[in-house]
């Protein structure tokens, strides 16, 4: 495809509603590299963050009509489909247990609610690794391993109100970091 | 509310990176919508969110994107397939010209429409200065004709004055002999005024006469000695006033109707009127 080709993100968005093979290739072409490294922040692994990546791109092909660009950027509604099939893949038991059978290569906590960092992260992950553990853990634990308030509250044996205030103020903090 | 607080809470950034919960969503999404200043912060670490993501890419390996394509094959509206290089640059070209070309129509019919608005508006002032113009040729015209009359008007008495004024001078004159004519019995609806002068014995009248019946005229006679002299017939008159004949003597002047062009001798029986000096 012609170099020089530059959507807006309104025209992308029409013409992918539009079925346009084009539509799709541009989006490829500009936002894959973004997306993979998303599934990657959250499976290492990249034999599997490939079949990811390419269940993302079929899912935000078949759910375009659904997008709303009231609600947000269509790069952010196309980050949290990555996330979030990234996180069901992070949590489906083949993968826990495939990843079991290899050497650790994932963030793992221990009932004690200390969250071992033993690898090297990229992007967004390696920014918020770059914060105090009180920020860093409700952040690690919600945006990348897919916990629930609740469930990191019991983790980190820490009252839901805390957790809500920590993660707020670590997010503060991260988009600091982003700036600069 | 405080929005920079708002701004500042840490909500934002948890609703866009999905780790807020619906009601968390909602409520923000109302607020952009009233405050333009949290929508533009919601709008900034969204571009902020994807530069970052843009900035750390890793491309995929290849095999990725064909795995995807293949998988979608049959949904692209084209219906082209991927490795026909021709089709698929067709399929790249096509629709940004159609876009193109809905952009250059739609410039057209904003240029129509734009043209006709000012066609019509063209017309009604047109017509609106046309009529002005008539109404304007119209009372220009009227104002002119008036200017007219009134300067025939003003003309008139300009000679009407001229005319009474020369009588008046007459009349003024002492030389000027005013001689009453007074209708004869049964014609007393009848006088003359004649006017002599003694020096220059030019004689002028003044008739108040009935119209004579057609094929007959009045004819103005001196009485010289007892005998009727021929003063001249009532034709040459201007503003009631006649010019007759210059008569050297006279004791007495009176009318009669004679036939038309006058007779030598007159008609004492159609005598009108009569007076002495």
């Amino acid at each position: 495809m012609p170099e020089n080709i530059k959507y807006s993100e309104d025209e992308l968005v029409l013409f992918l509603q539009e079925r346009q093979k084009n539509a799709f290739d541009y989006l490829y072409e500009n936002y894959s590299g973004a997306l993979f490294q998303m599934v990657v922040s959250i499976i290492p692994d990249r034999e599997i963050a490939k079949d990811v990546l390419q269940e993302v791109f079929i899912k935000i092909w078949k759910q375009v009509e659904t997008y709303d660009a009231a609600k947000g950027r269509l790069f952010t509604w196309m980050l949290n489909i990555t996330r979030n099939a990234s996180i069901d893949k992070l949590r489906n038991k083949n993968y826990k247990n495939t990843q079991k059978n290899r050497e650790f290569t994932e963030d793992v906590y221990d009932a004690g609610g200390k969250v071992s960092m033993n690898i090297d992260h990229i992007g967004l992950r390696k920014m918020v690794h770059t914060l105090k553990d009180e920020w860093k853990e409700p952040l690690e634990l919600s945006y990348f391993q897919g916990y629930t308030q609740d469930e990191i509250s019991k983790i980190l044996d820490l009252p839901i109100g805390t957790i809500k205030t920590r993660l707020r103020a670590a997010l503060k903090e991260l988009r600091k970091i982003m700036i600069t | 509310m405080n929005t920079e607080e708002y701004i500042q809470s840490g909500i934002i950034e948890s609703c866009v990176l999905g780790l807020a919960s619906q009601e968390e969503v909602s409520s923000l999404e109302a607020l952009c919508l009233q405050y333009p200043e949290i929508k533009k912060a919601v709008q900034d670490f969204e571009l902020l969110l994807e530069k970052n993501a843009l900035d750390n890419a890793i491309a995929p390996p290849s095999e990725v994107r064909n795995n995807i394509m293949n998988a979608l094959k049959d949904e692209f509206n084209t219906g082209s397939s991927p490795s026909k290089v021709t089709e698929s640059s067709e399929a790249t070209i096509i629709p940004i010209q159609l876009k193109e070309r809905a952009k250059v129509f739609s410039l057209w019919r904003y240029a129509a429409v734009a043209s006709i608005i000012l066609l019509l508006s063209s017309v009604a002032l047109n017509y609106y200065f046309y009529s002005n113009y008539q109404e304007s040729k119209n009372n220009y015209e009227a104002l002119l004709l008036n200017n007219n009359t009134l300067q025939a008007n003003n003309n008139l008495y300009k000679a009407k004055f001229n005319s009474l004024q020369e009588k008046f001078q007459m009349l003024e004159n002492p030389d000027m002999k005013i001689v009453q004519l007074r209708g004869l019995p049964g014609k007393e609806a009848n006088t003359a005024t004649v006017l002599w002068d003694t020096k220059s014995r030019d004689v002028y009248l003044m008739p108040t006469l009935i119209a004579p019946p057609s094929g007959k005229e009045y004819q103005l006679w001196a009485i010289v000695d007892g005998k009727p002299v021929d003063a001249g017939m009532l034709q040459n008159c201007e503003d009631g006033m006649c010019k007759m004949k210059n008569m050297p003597d006279a004791q007495a002047f009176a009318i009669t109707l004679e036939n038309k062009g006058g007779s030598k001798t007159p008609d004492m029986n159609s005598m009108y009127v009569i007076g002495k000096i």
